[in-house]
């Protein structure tokens, strides 16, 4: 499909991006990665009213333009990169209104770069439910782009966002957030012009960034670094200066726009669930059983959607068996290559459920929480607290696990996590697992209670895990970390999941 | 005094940090100097601790938390 224009839809995670972009383009959207990088690139078509259509793409969630994880990097690239099929004409950057203050800050990264920006002021409804008054059209003049109230989940505002997205500005016109040239004058004046650059936002990015980023040469990239030395510039104290401009502006800004209700934090319901849910106690015993009820299910109701499949592939064997001449060629096409397919789909169920369940503990929110307990725990064996949750998808498919690695911001512990995962029992293991221990464990109850070879599964179960452990701590010794790791992360509020995402 | 040392439900405002690296992230999680920072719940096994800052939940570790010096 040819689109008329394209639409960046960039944020905080946590903000609902992934529910507008579902909104936006329906069913009619494609999952794949970034070129060169296995970050899930989602695009998809939106029919604008005035019979144009739009490319609408999903960038991964991101707290500000300079990067922590292999994610947050993509979107520089994407927005800054000129020459990328992908470059953005507008950007819709969505904002939580219940915590402007945070979102603002990426709000004026992206609006420096100087792309024309509309404002998507998602989850109105939690805003005006928590007393937080907003006087949009102030907010909207004094940052001078089109701002556009709304709540994605009850699908409000989003007829409004499409005609903005019409309406659109081909030029940007957004006012100035911070004096960008104060913060390195020299250096910025210096790569503008040696770059031929009109934005002194992107000089500066390029100042920071220019070691990662990919649609820049080496020898530019070493350029960039000798006026670096020249200027004494220094890229941590500067984005310092940076982000406290920022926010100073950002301060003034909802001073006069936005009234905030001062209720004391511990009276939310969310704040009451985690008293239960992160308990000393109740927390892991809760913990522990939802392991014990997803992993029940995930056998117990897959058994029967398995079962159909596995009879539907022998029913079309057996029909094709009929149907061709015997010889090698019908042995390779029935035993060979549906043989093999039903082999691989039978997992498909067990597969579906287990990823439901991830999604569903993931939209709640439930899953940082375990990522806030289990932390301390995981680093013990050189692991992090946000590698819980590859662990746990290990049980399902190593695969996918592996790729959700990459919001572990430290290469040390991302590496570590990825090495270990597929020893975790995969359920695709579990079937060999079955047929071994039906051929050599003997089935006989022991002490009155158990199965044998119900103990020997168990005990193969429990072995990936140990196994997992005793590795984790053999790279933690042998690797050597080249940054610090950290855990500075986001609790979000808890919120019912939502069951479109869920499906999908 | 650092944010690591303070307990459970107090309130604190913050001043400066003493690492330059992890300064840069925290400042741009919303948790700058002079903001006002609550330890709302500290995790089961002691470690991270989780703060209200700038109108939202943060977690960090409690290393992380000894480099914000509070007023």
């Amino acid at each position: 499909m040819k689109a008329d224009i394209r639409v960046a839809l960039v944020g905080n995670p946590n903000t609902g991006k992934s529910t507008l972009f579902n909104t936006l383009t329906g069913l009619n959207q494609k999952i794949g990665n970034f070129p060169g990088v296995t970050v899930d690139k989602k695009t998809g078509y939106c029919q604008l009213a005035d019979g144009r259509t739009a490319q609408i793409i999903d960038l991964p969630g991101t707290y500000s333009l300079y990067p922590k994880s292999q994610d947050e990097s993509i979107v520089f690239s994407i927005l800054a990169d000129k020459a990328n099929p992908l470059t953005p004409d507008l950007v819709v950057v969505i904002l939580d209104a219940t915590n402007l203050k945070r979102n603002l800050l990426l709000y004026t990264q992206v609006a420096d770069l100087k792309i024309p920006v509309i404002i998507a002021l998602n989850m109105m409804d939690l805003a005006k439910k928590s007393g937080i008054n907003i006087d949009v059209d102030l907010f909207s003049k004094k940052l001078g782009v089109p701002v556009v109230p709304m709540s994605a989940r009850k699908t409000e505002g989003i007829d409004k966002l499409k005609a903005a997205i019409t309406f659109a500005n081909k030029v940007a016109l957004q006012e100035e957030s911070i004096e960008v040239e104060a913060i390195a004058p020299q250096l910025i004046d210096a790569i503008s012009g040696e770059f031929n650059l009109d934005n002194p936002y992107y000089a500066l990015q390029l100042a920071h960034q220019h070691e990662t980023i990919k649609f820049i040469s080496a020898a530019e990239s070493e350029r960039i670094e000798e006026l670096e030395k020249e200027f004494s510039f220094h890229s941590q104290k500067a984005q310092g200066a940076e982000t406290i401009a920022r926010y100073s502006f950002i301060n003034e800004l909802l001073y006069d726009t936005v009234k905030t209700p001062d209720t004391a934090q511990d009276e939310t319901l969310s704040n009451k669930i985690d008293k239960i849910l992160t308990h000393k106690v109740f927390g892991f015993i809760i913990f522990f059983c939802v392991l014990l009820f997803m992993f029940q299910s995930i056998f117990s109701w897959s058994a029967y959607p398995m079962e159909l499949i596995a009879d539907l592939f022998v029913w079309v064997q057996s029909h094709l068996h009929q149907i061709l001449p015997a010889g090698p060629l019908t042995g390779l096409v029935v035993d060979g290559v549906i043989g093999g397919l039903s082999g691989v789909m039978v997992f498909i169920p067990q597969i579906a459920i287990l990823f439901a369940f991830i999604s569903i503990l993931e939209d709640t929110g439930y899953m940082s929480r375990v990522t806030f307990m289990m932390d301390k725990l995981m680093r013990k064996v050189g692991l992090n607290g946000k590698s819980v949750v590859p662990l746990i998808g290990g049980f399902a498919c190593a695969v996918p696990s592996i790729m959700s690695t990459r919001t572990i911001e430290n290469w040390k512990d991302r590496m570590i996590t990825i090495m270990v995962t597929p020893l975790v029992t995969c359920s695709a293991r579990l079937p060999i697992y079955t047929l071994l221990i039906a051929l050599v464990v003997p089935n006989r109850n022991v002490w009155w209670l158990f199965n044998l070879q119900g103990l020997a599964l168990t005990g193969m179960y429990v072995f990936s895990l140990v196994s997992a452990i005793v590795v984790a701590f053999v790279f933690k010794l042998i690797l050597k970390g080249r940054e610090r790791g950290y855990f500075i992360m986001e609790i979000p509020v808890y919120r019912m999941p939502r069951w479109k995402n869920v499906a999908y | 005094m650092t944010l690591s040392e303070l307990k459970k439900g107090a309130i604190g405002i913050v001043k400066e940090f003493t690492d330059l690296e992890m300064s840069v992230k925290l400042m741009e999680m919303g948790c700058l100097p002079g903001e006002q920072i609550t330890v709302s719940r500290i995790a089961p096994l002691g470690d991270p601790i989780a703060v209200n800052v700038s109108g939202y939940q943060l977690s960090l570790r409690r290393f992380e938390a000894s480099t914000i010096i509070l007023q």
